[in-house]
């Protein structure tokens, strides 16, 4: 495991943003972090880059406490915050090469850790315009490149394509993906798209500071949404019967075969279990 | 790398470094315009005879002035990255493996970089506005005095700028400080009017801000020549009180402060000041 939060605790004086939450991450996994706004998600990440002290609990990342050893883990991650955090003044290639002198590289290390960054994130041209002059989508490779500019070991994506047309969206996505798999990167992502978290290896859903569920994507939905069966019969009739699991749904169709006009089977979706999860509590 | 970083981010804003001059070329342009003949006049009543050497002396006296308060206003211009990368990029920085110390020596040494270029622009187009009004052009000991007091009023302006804004968090407030900062700092180094026609507990506020001490190096050096000149027929006695009433010297009960008096109080200053800025940054 290459992060492992064990009964983390965050407090601003009376306010408990983050409530003994438990959750592990493989080494080299896509790994979601769910929640609505405020739930504790960012808090959770702040605690994790070494940028926050936790009030109680363990933390593990990469092997490190982030309290006792926080210079070893801002060795071994990335981010990409949710704001850009970029200088609109100066052009991405400048603004990589001021963040790598911030890993201790100089020189040509320096220079090749930007052209390696640049390439990874397919910028071309743009590297060379001012980072304020350019379009949303480029703005992100370019947050993304810095991010990837000390080739993390884990890389921190705090919402990284929210405001993104889809377009860009999907083409952002691609791209974590193929960093993921072809550099064997750990990646930990928060995000509101459901269809994003679809992907990942293992999703926690956290919500008002504590973990409602931890899983793989399939067991989140069998677990915690039920799939639909709609059914038109030649006479008219519709029938629309929730089902516990898909397979479910073979009976029911014997049972009026040779009478049906038409099937529709819908499943579950994350966007059904994230609303389920969280539409528990707020009841 | 970082300082490169600050100084592009200042340079390549053509409005803030318009800004910074800004104090110098409004002074600059009233006194061409008005200021400097109704002053002159003023003088002239005053001491009762006319002279070719009074537009030189007077021109001298307010420009020392102006060049000491274009070393606190170019450290604010400067300074304002700080404020802003609070806002937005420190984060970046914090979850790097960089020091917050090597983070803060880059904002400290790039904005006295920032400082020494502007007020030696200040100091030109003051020095060369003297001499067009027939004041003598510095000889080299001169030359190497103005570096040492543009070098030590920086140093001193930076450093009371620095201490403040490591309680600025946001832009507003930095914008709101700037403008109080800006507009008191050359009542309180009495570039406007001469000291000695102020109410005595006023000058008293003026002889312990620090400040005021690079007013008066300034002046030792560009304006103690031109007094000399006008009152070479005169007794010491009256050139004595010249100097005091313009602010060339202060007096604190019967000790008069020379130049390395002033020199030794901005030195203590900036040292003081930058010792506690590391305080308070590092806590």
């Amino acid at each position: 495991m290459i992060i492992e939060v064990k009964d983390l605790r965050k407090s601003y004086g009376a306010v408990t943003a983050v409530n003994g939450i438990n959750f592990t991450v493989n080494e080299g996994d896509l790994f979601s972090f769910l929640g609505t706004n405020g739930a504790g998600k960012s808090t959770t990440i702040s605690v994790l880059t070494t940028l926050l002290p936790k009030t109680s609990g363990t933390v593990i990342v990469g092997g490190y406490e982030p309290e006792r050893e926080a210079e070893k883990i801002r060795g071994l991650i990335g981010i990409v915050f949710q704001d850009s955090v970029l200088d609109p003044i100066l052009t991405v290639r400048e603004n990589l090469e001021v963040r790598g002198s911030l890993y201790g590289l100089r020189g040509l290390k320096l220079k090749s850790a930007v052209e390696n960054a640049v390439k990874l994130t397919d910028m071309g041209d743009y590297a060379n315009r001012r980072f304020g002059k350019l379009s949303g989508g480029q703005r992100r490779r370019a947050d993304i490149a810095r991010a990837l500019i000390n080739m993390p070991k884990i890389l921190f994506l705090d919402e990284p394509t929210t405001g993104l047309d889809p377009k860009t969206r999907r083409d952002i996505w691609k791209l974590i993906r193929e960093l993921q798999r072809t550099n064997g990167m750990t990646v930990f992502l928060t995000t509101h798209y459901m269809e994003e978290a679809a992907e990942s290896d293992s999703i926690s859903v956290i919500y008002k500071g504590e973990i409602k569920a931890s899983g793989t994507p399939l067991e989140l939905k069998t677990q915690y949404c039920t799939d639909i069966l709609k059914l038109t019969l030649n006479s008219g009739e519709y029938i629309e019967q929730k089902l516990n699991k898909t397979i479910d749904a073979l009976p029911i169709i014997a049972k009026h075969e040779g009478d049906i006009a038409n099937i529709e089977i819908i499943n579950g979706t994350l966007d059904d279990v994230f609303l389920n999860l969280t539409k528990i509590e707020s009841e | 790398m970082l300082i490169k970083r600050n100084l592009l981010i200042f340079f390549r804003d053509k409005a803030a470094v318009f800004f910074s001059l800004l104090a110098v070329l409004i002074i600059l342009l009233l006194y061409v315009l008005f200021l400097g003949s109704t002053m002159e006049e003023a003088l002239s009543s005053q001491l009762g005879f006319e002279s070719d050497k009074i537009p030189a002396v007077m021109a001298s006296i307010v420009f020392s002035g102006l060049i000491a308060v274009a070393s606190i206003t170019s450290s604010m211009g400067a300074l304002q990255t700080t404020v802003t990368d609070k806002e937005r990029a420190y984060k970046d920085f914090l979850t790097s493996p960089a020091s917050s110390g090597k983070i803060t020596l880059s904002y400290i040494l790039s904005s006295t970089i920032i400082g020494l270029i502007m007020t030696f622009i200040s100091l030109i187009l003051c020095v060369a506005y003297i001499a067009f009004r027939g004041g003598n052009l510095p000889g080299f000991t001169d030359c190497l005095l103005l570096f040492l007091t543009t070098l030590l009023s920086v140093l001193c302006g930076n450093s009371i700028v620095f201490f403040i804004t490591a309680f600025i968090k946001s832009g507003g407030a930095f914008t709101a400080m700037s403008t109080v900062l800006g507009t008191m700092v050359g009542f309180l180094m009495g570039v406007y009017i001469p000291i000695g026609q102020l109410p005595s507990s006023v000058q008293w506020v003026i002889k312990c801000f620090p400040m005021s001490h690079a007013a008066a190096m300034f002046k030792q050096v560009l304006a103690d020549g031109e007094l000399s000149e006008l009152f070479a027929n005169a007794p010491p006695q009256v050139l004595g009180e010249l100097r005091e009433t313009f602010g060339v010297v202060f007096t604190y009960g019967n000790y008069t402060s020379g130049f390395w008096f002033s020199a030794l109080v901005l030195g203590s200053t900036a040292a003081l000041f930058y010792g506690a800025s590391i305080l308070v940054v590092r806590d």
